[in-house]
């Protein structure tokens, strides 16, 4: 007995974290959906190595699976030295249930690190449709979800011949109260329609009562042209959407639908046999011809139209056979189409070109347009009318001109009289000139020679600028020309005699022009005196102090530095003079 | 030596013109297109003539014999020289005439979507000359100010300078776009089949005739993408066309 005791302690220990081990969980989004209504279930996983979820069991309780989103992640794990790869994954399927009533969805198996794990079954009560809060008496009908939003797929006829169109319409119902509203993908799929040529679309808007409401109608239309014989099939028009509405307190809500429509089955009919000269054409179709003029001139083209006008698919109705004229050159058929977008009505024209050969009077005998028609269940032929026409000699002479698509024999017939061409030019200056492309592309060198005009305007904009405040700046231009004056005396200091002398000149004449002051009989300590005024930096002071000095050494012994010693004294006085110049701006600023 | 041999031989080039336009003219009064063709090609080609009077003269001689295809494609060829060559307009509107459609040449503002192709209506000289007259304006605004200290502004040099550069990155522009413009051509032969893809074995999708204008957006080894008047497009053999800037070259 307390062996027992013991083993249920363990076993109510063990369980509970046995089960905390399980890797595999699941989880839906909702627990009460409406029929065809889509709900999430999301499944996840973790572990080094983890395969698909096999979801044959939940296809086979009966529940529809879209396409799963997917998303995974891997964490490494590293303890006491030993490193795991763990990854997680989670799947979310975008579900939805047809049958109503309480729904189980079974245990779905998922293989992690090659041992199989279940997740818990799940319960989902499936009801006819959500009810909606439209504070209505209880007498009243209720609204549901799938009331609010429909979809049907209607064609006009389900036994057709083989080219005769079939218009497919494809509408959705959506209700007009409570600011209802469906979201659909951007372009919404169309149903597959395979052994079927698709010819025009349209959409149109329309509002109708059905079941006593009203709904909004958006209504596209397809227009199926059946390829082959046999029982062909229109899919279902499936997608998925969103309705949105406001419930009687105005409140937002929203849910998911999948809209689905059934498929259309269609009995395609073979044409029989063939009759000569057969257009291909399938459909009801009238035919009509123009002539430009009847009073034709011999070279000179006209136009004659054959105009198919009718229901069918444009693509399949062929020209019909040109009118044998062996007194006239003909060239074409160019082809024109025209179509209404959405509607199964076009007309097509076939237009050649006439060139009468021959004069005398002669007959365009009517063309036969031969096409099957569905309503009589055979085929139809159908004749324009006869043109007579007269064709006059051309003014010229007895030669023609032939227009458009001439056979080799008849180009080698071309002569021209009296065209009104102007002549060639001889004139040789005419001959030799060349104009420059004007409507082509530039070369390099034009393309840049803005450039050129820019570096100008800049040099110019820079050169006036330093004018205009050499002009306008007295302080400036006191700099700026004792500057100049100073480096140009410096420059001829080097092989002077008295080079000493008139470096000591240029310096105490630049300081003096500098600072507005007399320079006669400005020793080196009255420099240093005046620069110290100005507040220019003490180790500048010293440097040309120094200088003024030493050539002041020079002059009072009576000897003259050797050029060793000048060429030293003029490279640091022009490093002093640059220096000062900025210095004294730097002051003055 | 050498400098008397260039000499003679610079001398000798103008006569020899001018003996070949000669015996081209003469060919073309005698009735002898061929010949005339002939020799008012090789002036145009080994001579290095590309004035639009030669241009010109083939489109004659070329529509004297017959082929009316290569008469337009001489004749806008002198256009795209001269756009004012009046002769060269006042033919073609003639051959025009005869050809079996007498299609307008589709206009590229509409093939190219491009905004400068569309909405710039100067041509990149045009553009080109308009910038640097607004540069030498702001040049001269700029000189005037400093020599005419009284004048009281410094905008309107700076206006000017900045509607020149706009005015010239606007010329890039147009270049560029030029450059890469589809190519106007002219059909040669009496029917070319337009395919869907470069693949003769395919249904054409429709027909150009001698003398239809068209445009050329692309060219790939020896096919070429035209699009016809109405923005048709589709894929035909190099042969089948002219293109008129290859006529002028």
């Amino acid at each position: 007995m307390r062996f027992l005791f013991c083993m249920l302690i363990i076993m109510a220990i063990v369980v509970p974290v046995a089960q905390g081990q399980n890797p595999v969980s699941a989880s839906i989004s909702k627990d009460q959906v409406a029929a065809n209504e889509t709900f999430t279930i999301t499944i996840s996983a973790s572990g080094g190595d983890i395969k698909e979820p096999d979801l044959s069991a939940v296809i086979g309780a009966g529940i529809q699976l879209g396409s799963p989103s997917h998303q995974s992640s891997t964490s490494i794990r590293s303890v006491q030295g030993a490193t795991t790869v763990v990854q997680s994954r989670t799947w979310r399927y975008p579900a939805s249930i047809d049958q109503e009533g309480l729904v189980t969805i079974p245990r779905i198996p998922v293989t992690v690190d090659g041992q199989e794990y279940f997740t818990p079954p799940m319960n989902v009560e499936v009801t006819r449709g959500l009810r909606i809060d439209t504070r209505q008496s209880e007498d009243r009908d209720e609204l549901t979800v799938e009331e609010l939003a429909l979809v049907r797929s209607i064609a006009d006829k389900t036994t057709v011949y083989q080219g005769e169109a079939v218009t497919l319409r494809l509408r959705l119902y959506v209700l007009d109260q409570y600011y209802v509203n469906v979201d659909g993908p951007r372009a919404l799929p169309m149903p597959k329609a395979e052994g079927f040529y698709t010819g025009p679309q349209g959409q149109q808007t329309a509002t109708e009562q059905v079941y006593g409401r009203p709904y909004r109608i958006n209504e596209f239309t397809q227009v199926l042209y059946p390829t082959m014989p046999g029982d062909l099939e229109i899919g279902a028009w499936n997608w998925q959407g969103a309705i949105r509405w406001r419930d009687a307190r105005r409140r937002a809500q929203g849910a998911s639908r999948v809209f689905s429509t059934n498929p259309i089955p269609i009995k395609v009919l073979p044409l029989p046999s063939a009759p000569e000269h057969f257009s291909g054409a399938v459909g009801t179709f009238q035919v009509d011809a123009k002539l430009t003029e009847t009073m034709l001139t011999q070279g000179t083209p006209v136009r004659y139209t054959v105009t198919v006008s009718g229901t069918g698919n444009p693509n399949a109705i062929g020209a019909p056979a040109a009118p044998e004229l062996p007194w006239a050159h003909l060239s074409g058929p160019e082809v024109e189409i025209e179509q209404r977008g959405g509607a199964t009505e076009v007309i097509k024209e076939f237009s050649w070109l006439i060139t009468p050969l021959n004069t005398g009077e002669y007959t365009i005998p009517a063309v036969e347009y031969v096409h099957f028609a569905p309503p009589i269940r055979n085929f139809r032929t159908v004749r324009t009318r006869e043109f007579d026409v007269a064709v006059q000699a051309a003014p010229e002479s007895g030669e023609f001109i032939a227009v458009g698509g001439a056979a080799e024999e008849q180009r080698s017939r071309i002569q021209v009289f009296e065209d009104g061409l102007t002549p060639i030019i001889t004139d040789y200056k005419s001959l030799t000139a060349s104009a420059g492309p004007m409507a082509g592309p530039l070369r390099w060198p034009a393309l840049f020679s803005p450039v050129a005009s820019l570096f100008l305007l800049g040099a110019v904009g820079i050169i006036l600028r330093q004018r205009d405040r050499l002009r306008r700046d007295s302080g400036y231009a006191r700099r700026y020309y004792a500057k100049r004056r100073c480096l140009q005396q410096l420059a001829a200091v080097s092989g002077a005699p008295d080079g000493t002398d008139r470096l000591y000149q240029a310096m105490t004449t630049f300081v003096a022009d500098m600072l507005n002051v007399n320079a006669a009989g400005l020793t080196s300590s009255d420099v240093a005196a005046l620069l110290r005024e100005k507040d220019i930096e003490p180790a500048l002071i010293s440097v040309v102090a120094r200088l003024l000095r030493a050539c002041e050494r020079a002059r009072y012994a009576g000897r003259q530095a050797a050029s060793e010693e000048v060429e030293a004294l003029y490279d640091a006085a022009t490093d002093a003079v640059h220096q000062l110049h900025d210095g004294f701006r730097e002051v003055q600023s | 030596m050498t400098v008397a041999l260039i000499i003679m031989a610079m001398a000798a080039l103008p006569e020899n013109t001018e003996r070949l336009l000669y015996e081209a003219h003469a060919a073309y009064h005698q009735g002898d297109y061929a010949q005339a063709i002939e020799t008012y090609t090789e002036l145009q080609f080994a001579h290095d003539l590309k004035s639009p009077a030669l241009l010109f003269n083939l489109g004659n001689a070329w529509f004297r014999s017959g082929a009316l295809g290569r008469a337009i494609l001489h004749y806008e060829a002198a256009l795209s020289v001269d756009p004012d060559f009046n002769p060269a307009r006042r033919n073609l509107d003639i051959v025009l005439e005869q050809t079996q459609r007498k299609l307008p040449m589709p206009a590229p503002r509409l093939v190219d979507e491009r905004f400068l192709a569309r909405y710039y209506p100067l041509t990149p000289m045009q553009s080109l000359l308009a910038a640097h007259g607004c540069i030498v304006l702001a040049l001269i605004l700029l000189a005037w100010r400093h020599w005419r200290p009284e004048a009281p502004r410094f905008w309107p040099e700076r206006v000017a300078l900045g509607i020149g550069l706009v005015l010239y990155g606007l010329t890039l522009g147009a270049n560029a776009v030029v450059a890469d413009a589809p190519l106007p051509a002219v059909t040669q032969l009496s029917e070319a089949p337009v395919f869907f893809s470069m693949n003769e074995t395919d249904q054409p999708r429709f027909l150009l005739y001698e003398g239809d204008r068209v445009l050329v957006d692309r060219l790939e080894g020896d096919w070429v993408r035209v699009v016809a008047h109405g923005g048709e497009r589709g894929w035909t053999r190099r042969d089948n066309i002219g293109i008129v800037r290859h006529a002028v070259r």
